[in-house]
């Protein structure tokens, strides 16, 4: 890919992640899409996410009225990004780049998850 | 008021008290704004309780509220449902933690018990007679009084992050999420009996009645030592609702979240019981922690040595001969010794322990200093009877448990 190609496709993509739709191009060098997700006592919404490969920015805001955590595990289980405390009322960022297959994202503070703190992140080319 | 007023003892003795709640209060720094809501509030409670009786030890307050109790910034750092002590009010204070001002930790919030109709069940493979108690049933028991502390199994994790530049998942506390408090209840091993303990018991697992079920399993042995207790006093007065109305369990020495409040239901099993609260939480997870099958790690049950100096946390004093002031604790016997720094770790002498010196509860200890202007990172170091003594680090873990390390304490002393 030539320098200018890589630009125009970079200037397209910002394009398409501000107009909220999903960039369909194979590269990881874009800049990260922002996904917004809300916690709450006791889930995430949304509830389903489904991005492209690549980096990702998911910008989480606690609606709820206790402590909330943000994990994604990837489909070995293995945790690829986590943000370890969010006050409520407070937003907290976290970038990942993520690979094709099925993630869960969840709460790690104890009962969360049980309760209903969890979401599916379906990472698709 | 006018004095002639005061003859009438009732008055007198209302007035008399007000006044040292006020002097009390302003010595911690409580505006009189302040002082004169909390007031207000404690008034609606008492008055309620007065109304309705024992039942109405439940508080009055909204359901809405995370917790019951009144937290102002004065006394507690602010976590949502999570209400940190402030270790500087500490200072002067005696052994004790007053209710008011002892830490909180709500896994979702404060249940409002109506206790009239409030039961505690017993049951399960590992018992031969189920039982069902009132809350009077539970008071015509055998009673005992303890001294003991509970402790979060995360008070320290913040300083996670300052040692290894990430975060662990949960509350960010300093060293607050810690009390000691002179509890009063039934010796668990009593209600177990009653209910026919079987000699193949194996895990006892108290429920809460919060929103999220809190159910922490203990073994058999724990369940039955002499200070492990159903609770329903704490420091002389009924359980307040934050600390678990109407009964707790103590269970002396072991991670705060064995201590459940709020407890509906016993059971009691043959077989080893697992919930997340000892298989996903609660549990070391790390690069230095393999997996325990059905455990994400090694299931935490005892606390760690720790020390915490009576100051607030990055504060100032003006410079001169001062005494400073602290305390150690170790779930594992009296502490005995507390070494100090005040020069980065550089230097240690022996801090002067003052007593009671409580087994799992603590000691509190000073030294005098000369304190010249400056920034000082104060430390302090405890040794307990068994010979544990607080480490220079600790490995880390991902929901920042057992963090008791030797810290630095951040001051100011002013020219």
């Amino acid at each position: 890919m030539t320098r200018r190609t890589g630009v125009a496709l970079l200037a397209v993509g910002l394009v398409i992640v501000g107009l909220g739709l999903s960039p369909h191009w194979g590269g990881s060098a874009a800049a990260p899409r922002i996904v917004k997700v809300k916690a709450f006592e006791f889930a995430y919404e949304p509830k389903q996410i489904t991005v492209p490969p690549g980096a990702v920015e998911f910008d989480v805001t606690n609606t709820g009225s206790i402590e909330h955590t943000f994990l994604i595990d990837d489909p070995a289980k293995k945790t690829v990004g986590k943000i370890a405390s969010i006050l409520p009322g407070k937003t907290e960022k976290l970038t990942v780049t993520l690979k094709a297959g099925v993630h869960t994202i969840y709460c790690d503070l104890a009962g969360h998850r049980e309760a209903g703190m969890l979401a599916s992140l379906k990472v698709q080319p | 008021m006018k004095q002639d007023d005061l003859r009438d003892e009732a008055l007198y003795r209302h007035t008399r008290a007000e006044e040292l709640a006020w002097h009390h209060a302003k010595a911690l720094g409580v505006s009189r704004r302040r002082f004169l809501q909390m007031a207000a509030a404690s008034a609606a409670v008492v008055a309620a309780a007065d109304a309705l009786g024992r039942a109405a030890a439940v508080s009055q307050a909204a359901p809405a509220d995370l917790v019951v109790k009144p937290t102002p910034p004065e006394w507690f750092y602010d976590f949502a449902s999570n209400k940190e002590m402030r270790w500087e009010n500490m200072a002067s204070r005696g052994y004790l933690v007053p209710n008011e001002l002892f830490f909180v930790r709500d896994h979702s919030r404060t249940p409002r018990i109506e206790v009239s109709t409030w039961r505690l069940k017993v049951e399960g493979s590992g018992v031969s007679r189920p039982l069902e108690l009132s809350y009077d049933d539970i008071l015509s028991l055998p009673e005992t009084s303890v001294i003991r502390y509970v402790e979060c199994a995360g008070n320290g994790r913040s300083f996670f992050e300052a040692a290894y530049g990430k975060r662990a998942s949960g509350t960010q506390w300093k060293l607050g999420a810690i009390g000691v408090a002179e509890w009063t209840g039934v010796p668990l091993r009593e209600i177990l009996n009653r209910a026919g303990l079987k000699p193949t018991a194996r895990d006892v697992m108290p429920e809460g009645l919060d929103e999220l079920r809190v159910r922490r399993p203990m073994p058999i042995a724990k369940a039955l030592e002499d200070d492990t207790l159903l609770v329903y006093a704490m420091n002389g007065s009924p359980l307040p609702p934050d600390h678990g109305f109407p009964v707790r369990v103590l269970a002396p020495g072991w991670i705060g979240v064995a201590n459940v409040k709020w407890v509906g239901r016993l059971e009691v099993s043959e077989q080893p019981l697992y919930t997340p609260w000892n298989t996903e939480n609660y549990v070391f997870i790390g690069p230095d922690y393999a997996p325990v099958p059905p455990a994400k790690g090694p299931v935490l049950t005892t606390q760690s040595p720790k020390s915490a100096f009576e100051l607030p946390w990055d504060g100032e004093l003006p410079s001169g001969r001062r005494t400073i002031r602290g305390r150690s604790w170790s779930p594992f016997g009296k502490i005995s010794r507390v070494e100090y720094s005040v020069d980065r770790g550089i230097t240690w002498q022996t801090a002067t322990l003052r007593e009671p010196n409580i087994s799992r509860a603590w000691v509190r200890w000073d030294f005098e200093w000369d304190a010249m202007p400056g920034s000082y990172s104060l430390r302090a170091r405890a040794t307990d009877e068994q010979g544990n003594r607080q480490p220079a680090n600790v490995p880390f873990n991902e929901q920042g448990y057992l963090f008791n390390a030797v810290i630095g304490h951040p001051l100011t002393i002013r020219p």
